[in-house]
């Protein structure tokens, strides 16, 4: 009898100890979900790597790659997610883990002989329950990765566009020193004027005006600057003297804009790891619920059309999907909680789909029209614009037009390339959107 | 010469390249209207590929020989030639678009007559009979109205009034005797201000009965005429009333109007007629002059005295006569300031005393690819200097002042032509002797 207990003693560690995945197979799994260089900090000798590689992307230009580098293992936020995959991997743990034995030792005297009995008291009725709850945890776990992965995609939008709200910011107001230049040469030719007796106060006032405003406009622009790089800073998670980096100079580009919005939603439903967090959460519910086939259910989320069921066994129908009736018995309370928490995880993965369709169509538009823009405002308004200045020259030089109108549409070439960087950002930002909302870059392997 | 006259301005149509507009404005080509015949396609008419063979409308002199009268010399024009029907004097007009140039480096779509803006010029004598048959080639109706003829009230041709308008493609025929002699003009009295605006008009010139009445070595004769041709563009626009900014004799603009080429001793008359909205005060210089004919004909001997400018008024013509004395290079021009320059703008910022040369560097870093001059500190003489170094201007724009001397730029442009009067000019030549030698010690020269 004895032998036996410790027999099965040791057959539950065993079961419960062995075969767990580990943190770092999950964060390696997270790495291939997102296609990106993640690095978890887990201890100090950790935390002073990452920092020096910071310090070392920072030391050259940046550009919008090393931001998102840096974004992935410096941002702290971040880090707060990858402990996610630390919690619930220690919940799998935990779910394989017996309660602990209760190790009783009694004595009892009675007539006179003293009868000492080791006892082991195990619940063996976790021992019933440990495959289900480690079975649920994996689920959980599988959730935690995509939530967490979905997070990551997030992030890495977040840093592109921020990215380039800084370099649009810093473009514009470098190429807004000329603007302001021509202002002030403008300004300065009307106090000379006015002193030689040759423009009237009132004139003159209005020409301050201008100036004026234009100045206003170049505070505006250096408020703009400052609070664009400050957005890029606490998503690259920098403070100090790392906030001193330069950003690279390169000039805005066009990429080619995705020309054709076909099976793009299918693509974005298949790919994003909201969507295939909301599935695992379905199926823990499911599970939790005691409903079995789930995996054949959750291949129905589709919704384009309602699938023809397998009715082996009972089912009722439940929000457009029939959902097999489970066997087990549970108490009904139970049952009521577990079906409520599994409609709800139901609704919400519908809402997560049909809110992933819209985005997809949304930001497809988005980037679309962005694109438009950006070479309508490049390839015509900018050109334009330069041709009205050569043409000005021409007029200034046959003394049709005066040196302000000469100056002016300077200004209106200045403020058309402007105009032209803001719509690069503004696609690019686009890009970012649409990339993230469907799900990362397509590699081919999703 | 009638019947190759258009030949003669080298008016083709092959010669009319469309615009340079880039491909993407191509669907926004205009008709302008009437350039072409109704059935070609639409084009342009405002680039000439080669403006040398447009170029340069000469001043034709028709020969005296078998003529009862001393012909007029139409600056940068010529005489319309007739044919004598049973007794009658016949000519023909054709109304119709046209394209001028005012001086070289500009072109315009100017509407005229018989393929030049002004119309030739119409000369007869005294109690001929005329026949003028006028046909529309004008987009819209137009009539000829002979300003300051004396005719049956029915020839007046004035739209509505004393006869219908002649419609597009229409022909007229005006017939009458010329009861008096003078100099006169012809336009159009149907949408006038628009087709005046455009150039149509012309001069008629009646010469007395009796040629040795008024007699004259040479006779020039030109019309005043304003126009608003935005810089860059080639139209002008009709709706101008005041701002103007090409004034011409003939529809030309110094550098390009002839000169007035005479011999000491020649009896000069001029003859000016003002189809402009402004009046024009016309000084000669060298000579003290008489106005002998006024649009009301001549003015008897007893009543003319002598000036040096006499003021042109809206639809009036003058004469001006004298005797050629002084030898020289003498300046004849349109005393407004304004109206012997080229196209500027009016309103450019003053700079006159405005020091700039600091700013001007700041500009010109703004501009690096642009040859950037402050201008208009001391004048703007300086404009002068630019064109001669070629600066480019906007698209068949004329600088503002132009034309080498002698001596140096004459900055000018408008309505400024010479009276060149040489001993050795030969009789009957009309040609430009160039310029004037000075006998020595009389020219000013720096201290
Ligand atoms: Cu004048």
């Amino acid at each position: 009898m004895k032998q036996k207990i410790i027999y099965s003693f040791v057959a539950l560690i065993a079961f419960s100890g062995c075969s767990t995945i580990s943190q770092n197979e999950v964060f390696n799994a997270l790495r291939e979900e997102t296609s990106k260089n993640l690095q978890w900090i887990k201890t100090p000798q950790e935390a002073e790597i990452v920092k020096k590689n910071v310090n070392d992307l920072l030391s050259q230009p940046l550009n919008q790659e090393n931001a998102v580098h840096i974004t992935l293992i410096n941002n702290r936020s971040l880090q707060q997610m990858y402990e996610e995959i630390g919690l619930s991997q220690s919940e799998l743990v935990q779910a394989g883990l017996m309660s602990n034995p209760l190790l009783g030792y009694t004595i009892g005297r009675g007539g006179g002989v003293t009868k000492s009995t080791l006892s082991l008291d195990v619940a063996l009725l976790d021992v019933l329950w440990i495959p289900l709850r480690r079975d649920l945890a994996g689920v959980a776990l599988e959730e935690t990765r995509f939530r967490v992965g979905d997070e990551v995609l997030r992030t890495v939008r977040e840093v592109k566009k921020a990215y380039i709200d800084a370099q649009v910011a810093q473009k514009k107001l470098a190429l807004y020193e000329g603007l302001l230049k021509s202002h002030e040469a403008s300004i300065q030719l009307a106090i000379r004027q006015h002193t030689a007796g040759n423009l009237s106060k009132r004139n003159l006032l209005k020409m301050q005006d201008t100036y004026a405003r234009a100045r206003l406009e170049a505070i505006e622009l250096n408020r703009k600057n400052a609070m664009a790089r400050e957005t890029l800073n606490r998503i690259l998670g920098l403070y100090g003297d790392q906030t001193n980096y330069t950003l690279e100079e390169t000039p805005l580009a066009l990429g080619i804009a995705i020309s054709d919005d076909k099976g793009l939603e299918t693509r974005a439903i298949k790919n994003r790891l909201d969507m295939n967090a909301a599935i695992k959460a379905v199926d823990y519910a499911a599970r939790d619920a005691g409903y079995t086939q789930k995996t054949r259910l959750l291949s129905e989320i589709e919704f384009s059309a309602e699938s023809e069921k397998e009715t082996d066994s009972q089912g009722f129908n439940s929000f457009g999907i029939k959902i097999p009736l489970p066997i087990f018995d549970f108490g009904q309370g139970r049952v009521g909680k577990a079906q409520a928490l599994y409609n709800q995880k139901v609704h919400r993965l519908y809402e997560v789909a049909v809110n992933i369709r819209s985005q997809v169509r949304e930001s497809y538009a988005e980037s679309r029209y962005a694109y438009d823009k950006a070479v309508e405002t490049n390839e015509v308004i900018v050109p334009v614009n330069q041709e009205i200045l050569e043409e000005t020259k021409l007029f200034y030089n046959g003394m049709l037009d005066g040196v302000y109108e000469l100056l002016e549409d300077h200004r209106r070439y200045g403020e058309a390339k402007m105009e032209a960087i803001s719509a690069f950002g503004e696609y690019q930002k686009a890009q970012s959107d649409l990339e993230y909302v469907l799900g990362g870059t397509d590699n081919g392997t999703k | 010469m009638g019947q190759n006259r258009r030949d003669f301005l080298g008016l083709s149509a092959t010669l009319l390249a469309s615009a340079g507009l880039g491909a993407s404005l191509k669907a926004q080509e205009h008709d302008h209207g009437g350039h072409g015949e109704s059935s070609s396609p639409k084009r342009h008419l405002t680039r000439v590929e080669d403006p040398k063979r447009v170029l340069s409308p000469a001043t034709v002199i028709t020969p005296q020989e078998g003529k009862n009268y001393n012909p007029v010399v139409t600056l940068n024009g010529w005489t319309l030639p007739y044919e004598m029907k049973e007794g009658v004097k016949e000519f023909h007009l054709i109304a119709e678009p046209v394209v001028r140039e005012f001086a070289p480096g500009m072109v315009v779509n100017c509407w005229g007559y018989n393929g030049t803006s002004p119309g030739p010029t119409i000369e007869a004598v005294e109690g001929d009979r005329v026949r003028l048959i006028v046909t529309n080639k004008l987009p819209e109706h137009t009539t000829i109205h002979w300003h300051g003829l004396i005719l049956p009230n029915g020839m007046d041709g004035v739209g509505g009034l004393t006869q219908p308008q002649i419609a597009p493609e229409e022909t007229f025929v005006y017939e009458f005797t010329l009861v008096q002699s003078g100099t006169f003009m012809y336009h159009p009295h149907a949408d006038e201000m628009v087709q005046m605006a455009m150039g149509a008009m012309g001069m008629f010139i009646i010469h007395p009965k009796n040629p040795k009445e008024h007699r004259v070595d040479r006779d020039f004769c030109f019309l005043l005429s304003s126009y608003d041709i935005a810089p860059g563009t080639y139209t002008p626009n009709p709706s101008t009333m005041t701002e103007f900014n090409l004034w011409t004799f003939n529809s030309r603009v110094f550098p390009g109007i002839d000169t007035m080429n005479v011999r000491v001793g020649d009896r000069v008359r001029i003859r000016v007629g003002n189809l402009t909205m402004t009046n024009h005060p016309i000084h000669m210089h060298g000579h003290t002059f008489e106005v002998s004919c006024t649009d009301g004909g001549w003015v008897p001997k007893s009543a003319r005295w002598p000036e040096v400018t006499t003021d042109v008024a809206v639809g009036q013509m003058r004469a001006i006569e004298f005797v050629a004395k002084h030898e020289g290079d003498w300046s004849i021009h349109c005393h407004k300031s304004h109206h012997t320059m080229g196209p500027m703008g009016h309103s450019i910022p003053n700079m006159i005393g405005v020091k700039q040369d600091d700013i001007a560097q700041k500009i010109s870093d703004l501009l690096p690819d642009y040859m950037y001059m402050p201008m208009g500190k001391s004048g703007m003489a300086e404009m002068s200097d630019m064109a001669d170094m070629g600066m480019a201007l906007p698209e068949n724009t004329l600088p503002m002042m132009s034309g080498q001397g002698p001596f140096g730029p004459i900055e000018m442009g408008g309505m400024f032509t010479l009276v060149k009067v040489r001993k050795n000019q030969p009789k009957g030549d009309y040609s430009d002797p160039g310029w004037y030698t000075h006998p020595s010690g009389t020219v000013a020269k720096k201290r």
